[in-house]
Order: C-alpha cells, then sequence, then structure tokens
C-alpha cells in the first residue's frame, strides 16, 4: 500500500513537472527565444533520418493488416470493402500511431540519451552558468521539429502502408485493383487523414517533452541516463496508446 | 526599462568593493543540511580558496554563489545585489560576468573547441561591456586569442573528445574568460591531472587573474594549487567556514582541524 502511494505520489510530481517544462517550451516559442538554425538541425535528425525506419514499418503493418482482413472478406463476400477498410485503417491509426511509436523509440530515446548525459557530465549546469536556457537551446528545438516532423513522416506511411495493402490485396488475395481503388476513394474522406495528422501533431508534443523531461531529469552517471532513456520510451508509448484512444473519441467518434 | 537595469548591475560590477558577500547562507538536501550558516566576503581582486574534503559542500557552496542553487536560508550579494531579488534576464546578465570553470570541463560534446569558446559571446548576442554586438569576425578573433591565451593556439576545429583532461580544463578555461568576467568560479580546476599539468594550468590562472584582475574563488582540495594562487584560504568544514589567512599563514596554523588537514595534504 505505501509502495502504492508513492508510486501514485511520484507520477503526479511527474505530471506537474512535465506540465512546467511544457508550459515553459511553449512560453519561449511564442517569445521566439529560439534559434532557426538549431531547429532545422533537429528536423533533419528527427524526421529526413526517421523515414526509412517509418517507410518500413507502415509498409510491413500495411501488409500484415491486408493479409489479416482481406482473406476474410473475401470469404464473406465483400472484397469490395478492403481498399476503404484499409485506407480509413491506415490514415486514422495506423499510420499516425505506428509512426509515434517508432519516432518514441528511435527520437525519443536518442533524445532522453543525449540531454540526460550532458546533465551528468555538468554540460547543462554549464548553460545555466553561462546565463542561458536549456529550454531555449536545448528543449523547443527537439519539441518543435518532433511535433512538425511526425505529421510529416505520417504522411510518408498512410501513402507506403496504403501501398502495402494494395499490394498484398491485389496481388496475393487477387482483389480487383479498380474495386481496391473505388471503395478507398469512397470510403475515405480528407477528415480521416487530417485526423490522422492531428493526432501525429500532438504524439510529436508528447515524444518531445517527455523525452527532454527524463533526460533533464537523469541523475547518477551511465545508469542514471540509462533508466532516464528506459523510462522515456516507456512513458511516451504509454502516454501515446492512451492519448489515442481520447484523440480518437475527439476526432473520429461523432462522424 | 530592461536595458537600464542591466546596465546598473553592470555599473555595480564595476565598483563595488564587495564582489561576493554571502550572509548565513544554509543549504539543505533531502534534509541533510550541507551548510550550516555560511558567511563570507570576498573582495574585489582577490583569489579566495575553499579547501576541505571531498563531499564536504565546496561545489555546493560555489553553485550557491552563482545561484545554480537556491540557498534554504540566507542571502547572496553579487557586487551588493541580492541576486535573490533579480529575475531570470537580470539574473543572466550577472552570470554573463561571472565565469565558471567545472570539475569535468563540461564542454558541450556535439560543438568544436571554437564554437565552445564562443557560446557565451553567442548566447548574449555577442554583447560586450557596452552591450555592443559583436560580429562574427570579431568573435572568431576573441575565441582565437583566449585559445591562444590559455596555449591553444590552432584547435578551433577540434571536437571535446579529441581533447586530452588538461586540453580540456584550458578549453574550459578559454570559454570562461571569453566574455571578460568580472568573477571567476573554479570547481576543482586541477584535480585529476599530473603535477605539470595541475602547475601549468596554476600559474595560467595566477596570470590571468593579474593581467585581468579577476576576482576568484577556487574551491578545491588540492594543496598545491591552493598555496600557489590563493590569497586567503578558508575551509569548509561540517558545514561551517573556517578562516585560515593567507597560504604562508595556513601552512603555520595552530587550528586543529586546518593542520589536520593540511599535515595530510603535504604527505601526498
Amino acid at each position: 500500500m505505501k509502495l502504492l502511494s508513492e508510486w501514485i505520489k511520484r507520477m503526479m510530481e511527474d505530471i506537474g513537472d512535465v506540465t512546467v517544462l511544457f508550459g515553459q517550451t511553449i512560453y519561449s516559442i511564442l517569445r521566439g527565444r529560439f534559434k532557426f538554425s538549431n531547429v532545422f538541425t533537429q528536423m533533419v535528425h528527427i524526421g529526413v533520418d526517421s523515414i526509412g525506419i517509418a517507410v518500413v514499418s507502415a509498409a510491413f503493418v500495411g501488409m500484415v493488416f491486408a493479409v489479416q482482413i482481406a482473406y476474410e472478406f473475401v470469404k464473406f463476400g465483400a472484397g469490395n470493402v478492403v481498399g476503404g477498410v484499409m485506407g480509413i485503417a491506415v490514415a486514422r491509426e495506423l499510420a499516425p500511431t505506428l509512426t509515434a511509436i517508432v519516432v518514441a523509440a528511435r527520437v525519443g530515446a536518442a533524445i532522453a540519451a543525449e540531454l540526460g548525459t550532458m546533465n551528468v557530465t555538468e554540460q547543462i549546469e554549464a548553460l545555466y552558468a553561462m546565463g542561458s536556457d536549456p529550454i531555449k537551446h536545448l528543449v523547443v528545438p527537439r519539441f518543435l521539429a518532433c511535433t512538425f516532423m511526425l505529421p510529416v513522416l505520417t504522411i510518408f506511411a498512410d501513402f507506403v502502408g496504403f501501398l502495402g495493402g494494395y499490394a498484398i490485396a491485389v496481388y496475393i488475395v487477387g482483389i480487383n485493383p479498380v474495386g481496391y481503388m473505388d471503395s478507398a476513394s469512397s470510403f475515405l474522406s480528407m477528415t480521416d487523414i487530417t485526423g490522422g495528422l492531428v493526432k501525429a501533431f500532438f504524439f510529436g508534443m508528447i515524444i518531445a517533452i517527455v523525452a527532454c523531461f527524463r533526460g533533464l531529469q537523469a541523475s547518477g552517471g551511465a545508469r542514471g541516463v540509462g533508466m532516464s532513456t528506459t523510462s522515456s520510451v516507456v512513458t511516451s508509448l504509454l502516454s501515446i496508446i492512451v492519448v489515442n484512444y481520447f484523440l480518437s473519441i475527439i476526432l473520429f467518434a461523432a462522424k | 526599462m530592461i536595458g537600464d537595469r542591466l546596465l546598473n548591475i553592470e555599473k555595480k560590477l564595476n565598483k563595488e568593493s564587495n564582489m561576493i558577500e554571502l550572509q548565513n547562507i544554509v543549504k539543505d538536501f533531502d534534509g541533510n543540511r550541507v551548510l550550516k550558516g555560511i558567511d563570507l566576503t570576498v573582495k574585489r581582486g582577490e583569489t579566495l580558496a575553499v579547501i576541505g574534503p571531498s563531499g564536504c559542500g565546496k561545489s555546493t557552496l560555489l553553485r550557491v554563489m552563482l545561484g545554480l542553487f537556491q540557498p534554504t536560508e540566507g542571502k547572496v550579494l553579487i557586487a551588493s545585489q541580492d541576486i535573490s531579488q533579480l529575475d531570470a534576464e537580470e539574473m543572466n546578465e550577472v552570470r554573463r560576468h561571472i565565469g565558471m570553470v567545472f570539475q569535468s570541463s563540461a564542454l558541450f560534446d556535439s560543438l568544436s573547441v571554437a564554437e565552445n569558446v564562443a557560446f557565451g559571446l553567442r548566447e548574449h548576442g555577442g554583447a560586450t561591456e557596452s552591450r555592443r554586438v559583436l560580429s562574427e569576425s570579431e568573435i572568431k578573433k576573441i575565441v582565437a586569442e583566449k585559445l591562444d591565451l590559455v596555449g591553444l593556439k590552432n584547435t578551433e576545429e577540434l571536437m571535446p573528445s579529441e581533447l586530452s583532461g588538461g586540453m580540456r580544463k584550458r578549453v574550459g578555461l578559454a570559454r570562461a574568460l571569453a566574455t571578460n568576467p568580472k568573477i571567476m568560479l573554479y570547481d576543482e580546476p586541477t584535480t585529476g591531472l599530473d603535477p605539470v599539468i595541475s602547475s601549468a594550468i596554476e600559474d595560467l590562472m595566477l596570470e590571468l587573474h593579474k593581467m585581468l584582475k579577476i576576482t576568484a574563488v577556487v574551491v578545491t582540495h588540492m594543496l598545491s594549487t591552493v598555496y600557489h594562487i590563493a590569497d586567503r584560504i578558508v575551509m569548509l568544514h561540517d558545514g561551517k567556514l573556517i578562516d585560515s589567512g593567507s597560504p604562508e599563514e595556513t601552512k603555520r596554523t595552530t587550528n586543529p582541524v586546518i593542520k589536520k588537514f593540511v599535515t595530510a595534504g603535504e604527505k601526498q
């Protein structure tokens, strides 16, 4: 019981501290306290360098999803709606969520490890000592890059995931390609795609702020950096899964 | 007016005779009292050494002076200005005039030697004492000058990972000196270095203090460093400071706590 209450207390403290960091980050952005060159560097690192892993993941998840649904739909004589179901599933859920998971593992871990190492080697303290602000130098560029690059990566994942599904449905299961595309165009609306991108926008914020928070919180040498990195990935993934549910309700349930 | 307030801080740093004053500083960590009522004044141009065994709170004291740690009780005055009264911008202005050399050098891994040294200049828009903004070519010139000063000419393009421990310390020193600080704080500047490099860094510190008329606080447990560069020595023991006087007075001290530390240190 005591352990549970301590865990809840620690979690509430963390939520409070993350909220404060988020507020400070937004304040710095609104005051223009950041360098575009730093944001650009992070955009390349977070976005461009993640395209390969995001695209490969999206392709295989699209293909697996097609394998799972296409045969079953054909069995029930609903093969002509596979394209539509694929399109909606990829745009609303698979592409944004999977891309966020991949980026949380690749980029979130890297951010937490980098900032954690800077923290335990006194580099963060050196920034303060030089009259500088670690939020401006370290958090804001990563936050902006992650928030704006995740929707871009999701657009790639949308295309590739959908095409992966197309390849399986058409060439393996034998669904009519025109029927696949027709059902996709009649089922899929623009709001499905934009809704997915809105999700990606929020997931990007979560990954960056959690990773920066865990990195800045790191203490106690290499072990502390390792713990903060693991904690960053776990917290990001859990947050993404939980937030995804609520965003799905808000964005798509009313439709 | 922000500009006026910042200029006012700069004026005080140029004028006041008491550069650092600690008034009854108490600092607790998780219920553990590390500093138990510290009173200390560092005069303009003075080099004060704070000695004491590892883990006694010397580095904490340095961080309290720089406002990196908020004291649990007491006041920190920099050039007679209570730093607890300053907002973030004013505090950054105070820090612009204070250089700190870290025990681990704390160089930014992802930046080259030149970018590390130039960091403070770029951070403040390259502002000089009169807050004139420096051009990139002027910054480059200052970086080269400071690196030359610490004996590291033509190392601008190297990355911190390519430097030895002694070189890292010297780059840390050049970075701290880049903004022409009025006050220098050193956290174990020679710990972990061989005697030759230690001696070279001590000579450098001494020369810089004389040349640039810098007020300095050196926190260390290395007696060789203390005897070489300090004007005055204080010892931190059990969370309190014991004034030990000049290096000569410290060598002849009758205080049993200081004597024990000094005797043990001299045997090393």
